[in-house]
C-alpha cells in the first residue's frame, strides 16, 4: 500500500524514482544548456476573467516543460516565461501543486524561486515559499506587475537550492467515509480523522503560471455570472 | 428559533460551505502599489455569529435524517457547555476581532473607521452570500476610500472526527472583501481558515497552536474558562493574516 502511494505520489510530482519521497529529485530530460540566457521563453497562459477556466490553473510537468540549466556539476530546471506581451496592471500567480495528497501522510512540494526578470535578464524581484499562500493542496503566490520594465522582462520559476531537502509539517482532517454494500442495500459510514502531514520540499513537481488582467468592474456586475 | 430539520440542513449546507465543496467567492490579491489613494478604510458592520462546536464528519451522518437529529442535538448540547465557559470568561469573539483588525489595520498605515454597533441589528440585516459577504454595496456616503467587509464563516472549537486521532481545536473562517468606496470595484477578496479541519482547498490556511489541542469534548469542557484563551489566538491569527494581505 505504501509503495503504491509513493508510486502514485511520484508519478504526479512528475519524477522517475519510486524511492522515499524525500529523496524524490530532478532527472535531467534531453540536453542542457550553459546559461540562463540559453533558456527559451514561453508566453504566460492569460486566464479569463469569469466562466470556465477563470479559477483552474493549468498546472505543467517541471521536469517535463523545464529547460535543463547546467551550471558545473549541478542541473536544475528552469521554466522562463515572457511578459512583454502583458497589460499594465496584471496579476500572475503561481501555484505549486503537493503530491500524493491522497489520505498520505507524505506529500512532496516543489519549493520553487520565482524571480522577476528585467529585459536583460537581471533580477527585479525574487519570491519563496515563505511568499505563497497554503491553500489546503496547493501553494500560491500573486505578484502584480505595474512597471514598465517588469512588462518588458521575464518571470523565471526554479527550484530554491536552500529550501529542496527541508520539510514542512501540517494539519488537515479528512474523510476516511466508507460504502458498504449490504443484501438490504447500502450505506456510507461517515468518519474522518486529523492527519498530521510531513511535505518534502523538492525540485521537481507541478506549477502552473497564469495571468490575470486588471478587472476594474463594480462588485455586482463582476459577480452575476 | 429554527426547527431541527430545517437545523440539520443548514449543518449539511454549512459543512459543504466550510469544506469548499460551495464556489468560494472569486480571490483577489490587493495591489497595493497600485492603489495608493486607499489610505482609509471604513469596516462594514458584521452579521451575527455565535460560537460553535462542530464534528466534520460525525458518523451520526451514517444514518440518515434521525442519525443527523441525534448529532445536531449533541452538537447543541456541547456548543451550549463552551458558550457557558467563554461567557463565564468574558470572552466576546465579535470584540476581539474588531479590536484586533482595527489595531492591525492601522499598523498597516490605513485610517480605520469601525462601525457601531459592529453587529448588524436582526431588522436591518444585508443581503449575503453564503460566505456571509454582501451581495450588493451598501448605500450612502463615506468620507474612507474603501470599505471592508469581513464576517466570520465558523468561528469555535472544531474536530474532522468522532474518534482520538481527531482533537478539538480552536477553528476560526473568516471571508473578507475590500471595495473602493466610491466605484465599487473589488479590491481586495480572500478566506483565511485557522485549523484545516474541513479539508478546504480555497482558503488561506494557518495551522493551529498545538498548545489548544484537546483530544475529546470531554477535556475542553474541562478546561472550562481556559477554552477561551485558544479562541482569542485563533481569531487573532486569522484576522492578523488578513490585514496582512492588505
Amino acid at each position: 500500500m505504501r509503495a503504491m502511494t509513493l508510486l502514485a505520489a511520484c508519478a504526479l510530482a512528475g519524477c522517475a524514482s519510486t524511492g522515499d519521497l524525500s529523496s524524490v529529485r530532478y532527472q535531467p530530460v534531453g540536453q542542457c544548456v550553459d546559461s540562463l540566457a540559453d533558456v527559451s521563453a514561453a508566453p504566460v497562459t492569460v486566464v479569463p476573467q469569469d466562466g470556465r477556466g477563470a479559477n483552474r490553473p493549468k498546472f505543467v510537468k517541471i521536469h517535463e516543460a523545464a529547460t535543463c540549466v547546467r551550471e558545473g556539476e549541478r542541473a536544475r530546471p528552469a521554466l522562463l516565461y515572457t511578459l512583454a506581451d502583458l497589460p499594465v496592471p496584471t496579476e500572475i500567480s503561481v501555484t505549486v501543486e503537493a503530491a500524493g495528497l491522497s489520505r498520505s501522510a507524505e506529500t512532496a512540494v516543489f519549493a520553487p524561486s520565482v524571480v522577476i526578470l528585467d529585459r536583460d535578464r537581471r533580477a527585479l524581484k525574487r519570491y519563496t515559499l515563505n511568499d505563497f499562500d497554503q491553500r489546503g493542496g496547493t501553494y500560491t503566490l500573486v505578484a502584480f506587475l505595474n512597471e514598465e520594465a517588469a512588462r518588458e522582462g521575464y518571470l523565471l520559476v526554479e527550484p530554491d537550492a536552500e529550501q529542496v531537502g527541508r520539510t514542512m509539517e501540517n494539519r488537515v482532517g479528512v474523510n476516511n467515509s466508507v460504502t458498504v454494500a449490504t443484501m438490504y442495500g447500502g450505506f456510507t459510514w461517515v468518519s474522518g480523522d486529523e492527519l498530521q502531514r510531513t511535505s518534502h520540499l523538492t525540485d521537481v513537481g507541478r506549477i502552473a503560471v497564469s495571468a490575470r488582467a486588471h478587472d476594474a468592474r463594480p462588485f455586482e456586475e463582476r459577480n452575476r455570472r | 428559533m429554527i426547527r431541527p430539520p430545517y437545523r440539520l440542513a443548514l449543518l449539511v449546507l454549512a459543512t459543504a460551505i466550510l469544506a469548499g465543496c460551495v464556489s468560494a467567492p472569486k480571490r483577489q490579491a490587493f495591489n497595493a502599489e497600485a492603489n495608493p489613494d486607499i489610505r482609509s478604510i471604513e469596516v462594514l458592520q458584521t452579521r451575527d455569529s455565535e460560537i460553535q462546536t462542530f464534528i466534520v464528519n460525525n458518523p451520526g451522518a451514517s444514518f440518515g435524517l434521525i442519525g443527523g437529529l441525534i448529532a445536531e442535538a449533541d452538537r447543541a448540547s456541547k456548543t451550549n457547555k463552551l458558550q457557558a465557559h467563554l461567557e463565564a470568561a468574558s470572552f466576546d469573539h465579535e470584540r476581539v476581532l474588531a479590536d484586533t483588525l482595527k489595531a492591525a489595520l492601522e499598523a498597516e498605515g490605513y485610517e480605520v473607521t469601525m462601525p457601531s454597533p459592529l453587529v448588524e441589528s436582526e431588522d436591518d440585516k444585508a443581503k449575503r452570500d453564503a460566505w456571509g459577504l454582501r451581495k450588493v454595496k451598501p448605500s450612502g456616503t463615506t468620507e474612507a476610500n474603501a470599505l471592508l467587509d469581513i464576517n466570520f464563516g465558523f468561528v469555535g472549537y472544531a474536530s474532522a472526527g468522532a474518534g482520538d486521532s481527531a482533537p478539538y481545536r480552536p477553528t476560526v473562517m473568516l471571508s473578507a472583501r475590500l471595495l473602493d468606496a466610491e466605484t465599487g470595484e473589488v479590491l481586495f477578496s480572500e478566506q483565511v481558515l485557522y485549523n484545516n479541519v474541513f479539508n478546504n482547498r480555497d482558503a488561506i490556511i494557518i495551522e493551529p497552536d498545538a498548545r489548544f489541542t484537546y483530544p475529546d469534548f470531554d477535556d475542553l469542557d474541562a478546561a472550562g474558562q481556559a477554552s477561551a484563551e485558544g479562541m482569542r489566538v485563533a481569531i487573532e491569527a486569522a484576522v492578523l493574516r488578513m490585514a496582512k494581505a492588505l
